[in-house]
């Protein structure tokens, strides 16, 4: 039992780091732009399938994991530009558009690459022994290249003058435009934070998954589930949500059939929201 | 808001020619329009109900799926196991959905905002996941079918396995709806919802308790969804855990944007033209989905008041320069 | 006056700023550097409204007239036999309908080429089920009533197919099952106008419970999805193994689980065979995982072909290197018995797929070689019946169904399967069955072959007496 539970745990922290970053990049958003992005759950997706592209052409791993997120960063800059620009002071509105825009998405995506699930090799094939079960060395890389970009991350905001003018204006807006701080541009290099965030989850993701147009949709409410806990706008709040959540759901999954334990855990949230709307670590 | 508020006559004139033109449509036109146009009045109401909630009171809900199949498995699961005929069932799928409106809308109406949302859609996914797994009762995403009993009101008896008169049935049903959702929206109490929608604070501070204002919509709501799954799995004589799903909620937010929110007639137009594409385009491409996300994106953005508003202010720009 | 603010503050609004006693008015979050951008992008935004009206109103007007202009024109030859069609082509099992797709609409090719039914030309309507079974029931609405089809076939959704059961009796146009695994179709919730003539969950298990059992193992651990296909593998098979005294566990997961490896911790350490039941990723994913882990040094991996139909075995990895499956027509042409050879050859030609289950000139894609078959036997199994009973339309589909559920096709160029014998009691089909194990090259060989006599259990029902 104990080494299940000490297996449950491991496993639980590496999708916690994974769904850290997806979460992230949605909190980023919403806690910048106001911008409730039910399209970040196609952005994973399609990090995850334009890394499959450039593996078939290159071959390598870590060239995907770099230049996915870039291009799907990309995008990103795209969508905020040509379509949520002009929405985003109205939540409500948003919601609809990017759902608009996660369909259109996920059809064209089914479209182009079909809709057979395919793989991406771990470019990582050792296991190590641990109990009576061999671990795979690939997850603890995924989740220490987590950290890593979590920490990337971190430093951008803190150190870097881009990060302190995204502060600066989540702080308050007017009078960030009023320093003269390019709001519009940071809005932009916000999105695309935040799109590459969800990108990088998606590859990262990939090798244990597998690549499907429709990856996304489960996520998705995983996502808005670890915001919401770990409280809007509060990033490091979604990182430690990310974490216990999944470690709630994969050691309570020893114990109870895996459906009850999804209602379980649903229902602790529906309570978490009313107790405390503004999440565990919100303010 | 809505100029055919100022003249009850137009209306009345206008609504009386559609519901006699939909009355004498089975006599011209085949089979295939009739069950069209049955499916088509039960999303309309489904729309209707959901604009009463979002597009009157500002809530936007993504978990009114919830209602619509607990009202579909009332009506399948009391036929199938009890009996019970379709007079008491089509209550019931009002009554109960109500109730669980009751118990969702009492906390969910606690939160405003994206808390609203997401705390509706976990509901509709409890529910889901409920409705998959307890197959003993539903029959998880297989489903259930059954032969819902002949409609009796009086000396007059519809047969509901029948196309035409499950067309009538439903027609009738979801104008009489329509009539009353009228009611509620041109009365009082719908203003209240307007001003909820406008100024939640300054509501309160007149004095309303905004919160069972709020409660009252989704459960009113909450019951015209129930209705619509009932109808529903008469038409379809099946219910399955699908009618649970969010994506159902989509639907009826996609119809009502279209269409035009806060305005009743802005969800029938909406869902006529979103279904109608969906039912044409299928003869050409698979991807309806795609069309229907471009649709939608296209409208929020450029006509976020749907094709009503656009009419709309089309209309009072032609007659006055503000 | 006060109208004016109102708007001012509405959500819809705010974007567009008011004008009250001459001043402009902002709306919530307006930025003061944004104004003049606002206000260009409003008159921008007003003109292409206008643009927009009329560019759909004439784009609606275009689809009208051209519909109009499609439909057909025949001067007094036979109407032709409409066979309606629906298939997953989105949202899941999505490698299913293309195969089924395919070979259906190559069939019904084929079918014409050599002269039609009854001299009668067929013709083939297509739609997507969306795996939702609301919408599978409009489609099948439309098929019936617009287009006028005379039988519908396909899908492998089980919820689809059980959402038209009502709309087939109702209409007395018969659905023949594309690979709708649920056994009770044919079972307790048998209609008379369903007929199916490929295997399911019951007839699966009784193909290949004895010979796992009397060679892999005799303890096994069921790791099934958490839905009905999942559960009713387990409990067919379990049922089995423990009536022969073997011991079963039952671990269920969710259908799109990525993460297996909770799941696998549970299992048993003296289990002997591991039995899993999923699609999609998830069916990769598991496979993978108990290999990452190392379990597959002291268990047997045994599954159904459901779980890889459409995805190459080398998309499914290495991994999958010593796992069994239980096909129902063997994906390798080498591996199909010799004398359906000359057969099985023809069919795969005309479908364009290669000797190794791949498309040609597509070689990423993978046949759903274990389903698509119903399809292609469909057809002429219509055929025979409407040439044997002179059915003219619709009004005879009950003489067509009590022709074909009592066929005995013999192995030919429509039946590359083999034998395939329809029960007339519960409308099922009944044909050989395989058990192959991946080969170290990833190909899947065939190391026994379980005739269709073996899996005859009694039918649940007595359809005759209905039809």
């Amino acid at each position: 039992m104990t080494s299940n539970i000490a297996i449950a745990m491991m496993n639980g922290i590496v999708w916690g780091l994974i769904m850290a970053l997806i979460a992230l990049g949605l909190n980023l958003i919403f806690g910048l732009l106001h911008v409730i992005n039910m399209a970040h759950g196609a952005l994973y997706m399609l990090g995850a399938v334009v890394a499959w592209y450039l593996i078939e052409f290159t071959g390598s791993f870590w060239i995907a994991l770099i230049i996915a997120p870039l291009f799907v960063g990309l995008i990103g800059v795209a969508i905020e530009r040509g379509l949520i620009r002009t929405i985003e002071d109205k939540p409500i509105i948003t919601i609809i558009c990017t759902f608009g825009i996660m369909l259109v998405i996920q059809e064209l995506v089914l479209m182009i690459f079909g809709g057979a699930p395919r793989r991406i090799d771990s470019p990582i094939t050792q296991r190590f022994p641990i109990f009576e079960l061999q671990y795979p060395v690939m997850r603890i890389m995924i989740a220490f290249i987590s950290v890593v970009l979590m920490s990337g991350l971190w430093i951008f905001l803190k150190k870097t003058k881009y990060g302190l003018w995204m502060r600066a204006v989540v702080q308050d807006r007017e009078m960030a435009a009023g320093l003269g701080i390019p709001v519009t541009k940071v809005y932009m290099w916000t999105f695309a934070v935040g799109s590459a965030l969800a990108a990088f989850s998606g590859v990262l993701a990939a090798p244990i998954v597998s690549v499907e147009f429709m990856m996304g949709r489960e996520v998705l409410i995983m996502a808005f589930i670890i915001v919401i806990v770990g409280g809007m706008g509060n990033l490091a709040g979604s990182v430690v949500a990310a974490v216990l959540i999944s470690l709630i759901q994969g050691v309570g999954s020893i114990f109870v059939s895996p459906s009850m334990a999804m209602v379980f855990s649903l229902a602790i949230l529906i309570i978490v929201l009313l107790v405390r709307p503004q999440g565990l670590f919100g303010e | 808001m809505s100029s055919w508020k100022e003249k009850p006559f137009r209306f009345t004139l206008i609504f009386g020619l559609v519901i006699l033109g939909l009355v004498i449509l089975p006599f011209f036109t085949e089979l295939y329009y009739q069950t069209f146009l049955t499916e088509l009045f039960v999303w309309i109401l489904f729309a209707i109900s959901f604009d009463l909630i979002f597009g009157y009171t500002g809530l936007l809900s993504f978990g009114q799926a919830l209602f619509f199949g607990i009202g579909g498995y009332t009506v399948t699961i009391l036929t199938r196991k009890y009996g019970l005929g379709t007079e008491p069932g089509l209550l019931l799928c009002i009554l109960i959905p109500m109730l669980f409106a009751w118990f969702v809308g009492y906390f969910s109406v606690k939160l405003t905002g994206i808390h609203f949302v997401i705390i509706t859609i976990i509901f509709a996914i409890i529910a889901n996941i409920i409705g998959d797994t307890w197959t003993s009762l539903t029959g998880g995403k297989d489903g259930l079918t059954f032969s819902p009993r002949p409609f009796r009101l009086g000396f007059f008896q519809v047969n509901l396995m029948d196309i035409k008169g499950n067309y009538y049935f439903v027609l009738a049903v979801v104008a009489v709806c329509y009539l009353i959702l009228r009611r509620i929206v041109q009365s009082p109490l719908g203003k209240i919802f307007i001003s909820i929608r406008e100024n939640e604070e300054r509501a309160r501070l007149i004095g309303y308790n905004v919160q069972r204002y709020k409660l009252i919509a989704f459960i009113i709501a909450g019951g015209l969804s129930g209705l619509a799954g009932g109808l529903y799995s008469i038409t379809l004589k099946y219910v399955g855990a699908g009618y649970l799903h969010w994506s159902v909620s989509g639907h009826a937010v996609v119809y009502t944007i279209v269409g035009g929110m806060g305005t009743l007639i802005g969800p029938v137009v909406g869902t006529g033209i979103i279904l109608s594409l969906e039912h044409y385009l299928v003869n050409f491409l698979q991807a309806t989905d795609l069309v229907v996300g471009i649709v939608l994106v296209v409208m929020v953005l450029l006509a976020p008041k749907g094709i009503v508003g656009l009419i709309q202010s089309r209309w009072k720009k032609g007659k006055s320069s503000a | 006056m006060v109208g004016e603010r109102e708007r001012a503050n509405n959500i819809f609004y705010s974007q567009r700023p008011s004008r009250v006693d001459g001043k402009l008015h902002k709306g919530e979050g307006f930025m003061v550097e944004k104004k003049p951008k606002k206000k260009e992008g409003i008159l921008r935004k007003e003109i292409s409204r206008r643009d927009f009206i009329k560019t759909t109103a004439m784009g609606a007007a275009g689809l009208g007239i051209g519909s109009w202009l499609t439909v057909p024109f025949t001067y007094g030859a036979e109407p032709p036999i409409r066979i309606g069609m629906f298939n997953e082509y989105s949202v899941f099992a999505t490698e299913y309908g293309y195969w089924m797709g395919k070979v259906a609409k190559t069939a019904v090719a084929k079918m014409n080429a050599e002269g039609g039914i009854a001299g009668r030309k067929i013709e083939l309507f297509d739609y997507d089920t969306k795996c939702d079974p609301k919408w599978a029931a409009s489609m099948f609405r439309k098929m019936v009533l617009e287009d006028k089809v005379d039988m519908v076939m396909g899908s492998i959704h089980s919820g689809v197919q059980k959402a038209c059961f009502p709309l087939a009796e109702e209409y007395k146009v018969p659905l023949f099952s594309g690979g709708a695994m649920t056994y009770e179709f044919t079972g307790k919730d048998a209609i008379p106008y369903y007929i199916r003539n490929h295997s399911h969950a019951r007839s699966q298990a009784l193909a290949g419970w004895k010979w796992a059992f009397d060679n892999l193992g005799k303890k096994w651990t069921f790791l099934n999805a958490d839905y009905a296909w999942g559960h009713s593998l387990a409990r067919e098979f379990g049922g089995l193994i423990k009536a022969a005294g073997g011991k079963t566990q039952d671990i269920f997961a969710p259908p799109a689980t990525a993460d297996f490896i909770p799941y696998l911790q549970k299992v048993d350490p003296d289990t002997e065979v591991l039995f899993t039941a999923f699609l999609g990723t998830a069916a990769l994913g598991v496979l993978r995982q108990t290999v990452e882990i190392g379990l597959h040094k002291r268990l047997q991996r045994y599954t159904v072909i459901c779980c890889t139909e459409g995805i190459g075995q080398d998309v499914v990895g290495k991994e999958s290197i010593g796992a069994y499956y239980i096909e129902y027509h063997p994906r390798h042409l080498d591996q199909v018995p010799k004398e359906l050879h000359p057969y099985e050859m023809a069919y795969r030609k005309a479908c364009g797929v290669d000797e190794n289950g791949r498309e040609i000139g597509n070689p990423k894609v993978t046949i759903a070689g274990s389903h698509m078959y119903s399809m292609w036997i469909y057809p002429y199994q219509i055929k025979l019946a409407i040439e044997q009973t002179g059915w003219k339309n619709r009004n005879n589909n009950a003489d067509m169904i009590r022709a074909i559920r009592s066929q005995k096709l013999k192995a030919g160029p429509w039946c590359p399967i083999g034998d395939l014998v329809m029960r007339e009691q519960d409308h099922q089909g009944f044909s050989d069955f395989y058990i192959s194990k991946v080969e170290p090259d990833l190909k899947l060989k065939v190391i026994e072959r379980i005739p269709k006599e073996k899996v005859m259990y009694p039918s649940e029902t007595d359809l005759t007496k209905k039809v």
